[in-house]
């Protein structure tokens, strides 16, 4: 189905993947508290980030390919220059940063940090400034509410109107992202949501959790829409654009496997349809579980990131775009049918 | 008759696979429209500027 590129250069368990907006760069960070820059077309690795002294969870680069933020477990978010790997500021935190992400324009970003002793956890909005000293103090903070669990993954959704939260019970929180108010939440899963992605457009998500099961929900009514059914834990869901596919990615922690599941090798990219919730193909090739999966935001390739310490990048061939069901066939003929009679 | 029960459930999954085709499709559709009226379409993404307080 596709050609893999191993992306070998971290030393330690890969924590999240991502592509920047063109999908000509793809980024990676991991334990052995390295962040990466590679070209997506040849894994060639261009450079590194260095500076922090703790696992780094998260990694986001701007719209213009110019700043990545990173969040670490050495209670730290840095701002790098992308084209040179100079640190261009770094935030002390209280706790551990799970997740960065910069908004659509690049304007700020949010981070969410960990829950540790007095501290409960929270959701931080920063400005980033492009021609200056960058702020210290967060321009809006989410405290982690009465009776919720700490947060553990944090998007924005269309327009940036809304910040969308993924929880330690399972539950998932909507805010006004410019007033910080809560506005809604409902609890798709049972156990830790492990990851939260976008549509392209920032309508719909899909969330991931160690429940074995992710779920497409729509940002307006916090309605679950789909859900997919896996065997194992679930590290991370992404949609796929051009094709109605999600892959997700996960597998049981080594110290849970058993003799007998590790021969099975559940460390498979899982693709279903996104529409119709089967399961449609999977495909292996690490040796652990999956921790993150990004999508070229052109759909023209996947990069999984794994606990085994590479990066699998698989460019789609042909076979991938042609597949179709027979009702989206039928479809698609009967809506050019109807263009060309319009 | 394996083959007529067969025939049925097959039906059938063309049925529902037809049903939450349409039913994708359509919502997808209201959502494009609530996208172009709030001027968020993506193809003016990037001349969208962000008012910022």
């Amino acid at each position: 189905m596709m050609r893999p590129i191993m992306l070998k250069g971290h030393e330690r368990s890969l924590t999240q993947v991502k592509f920047n907006r063109e999908g000509d760069l793809l980024l990676s960070v991991a334990k052995d508290r390295v962040a990466s820059v590679w070209y997506s077309s040849n894994g060639e690795r261009l450079g590194t980030f260095i500076g922090h002294i703790g696992t780094i969870w998260s990694i986001d680069i701007d719209p213009e390919s110019e700043l990545v933020v990173t969040g670490s477990a050495d209670f730290s978010a840095k701002l790098w220059n992308a084209r040179t790997g100079e640190c261009v500021h770094t935030w002390s935190l209280p706790s551990p940063v799970r997740r960065v992400e910069f908004n659509a324009t690049g304007e700020k970003f949010l981070m969410v940090t960990d829950q540790v002793m007095k501290q409960l956890g929270s959701i931080e909005v920063y400005p980033v400034n492009r021609s200056g000293p960058q702020a210290e103090e967060p321009m809006l903070t989410i405290t982690t509410r009465e009776g919720f669990a700490k947060a553990t993954v944090a998007g924005w959704s269309y327009g940036g109107l809304y910040i969308i939260a993924g929880h330690a019970d399972g539950t998932i929180s909507k805010y006004d992202a410019k007033t910080g108010e809560f506005l809604a939440s409902t609890k798709p899963h049972t156990e830790t949501v492990s990851d939260l992605q976008f549509s392209p457009d920032g309508t719909y998500f899909i969330t991931s959790s160690r429940d074995k099961t992710a779920h497409i929900l729509d940002v307006d009514g916090l309605q679950m829409l789909k859900t997919y059914e896996t065997d194992a834990p679930m590290n991370s869901a992404a949609i796929t654009p051009v094709k109605d596919f999600v892959i997700l990615g996960g597998g049981q922690d080594a110290k849970d496997v058993t003799t007998t599941s590790s021969k099975q090798g559940k460390f498979e990219a899982r693709f279903f349809h996104k529409v119709f919730q089967d399961e449609i193909g999977r495909v292996n090739g690490h040796f652990g579980p999956l921790n993150y999966i990004a999508v070229h935001p052109q759909g023209t390739s996947y990069a999984s990131g794994g606990e085994d310490g590479y990066v699998r990048l698989h460019h789609f061939e042909k076979s991938y775009f042609d597949f179709l069901y027979d009702v989206e066939r039928t479809a698609q003929a009967t809506a050019s049918t109807q263009t060309e009679v319009n | 008759l394996d083959a007529m029960e067969a025939d049925t459930a097959l039906r059938e999954l063309i049925l529902l696979r037809r049903r939450l085709l349409k039913e994708w499709t359509s919502w997808r559709q209201t959502v494009v429209e609530k996208l172009a009226e709030l001027g968020l379409d993506q193809k003016e993404e990037t001349d969208n500027e962000e008012i910022i307080e």
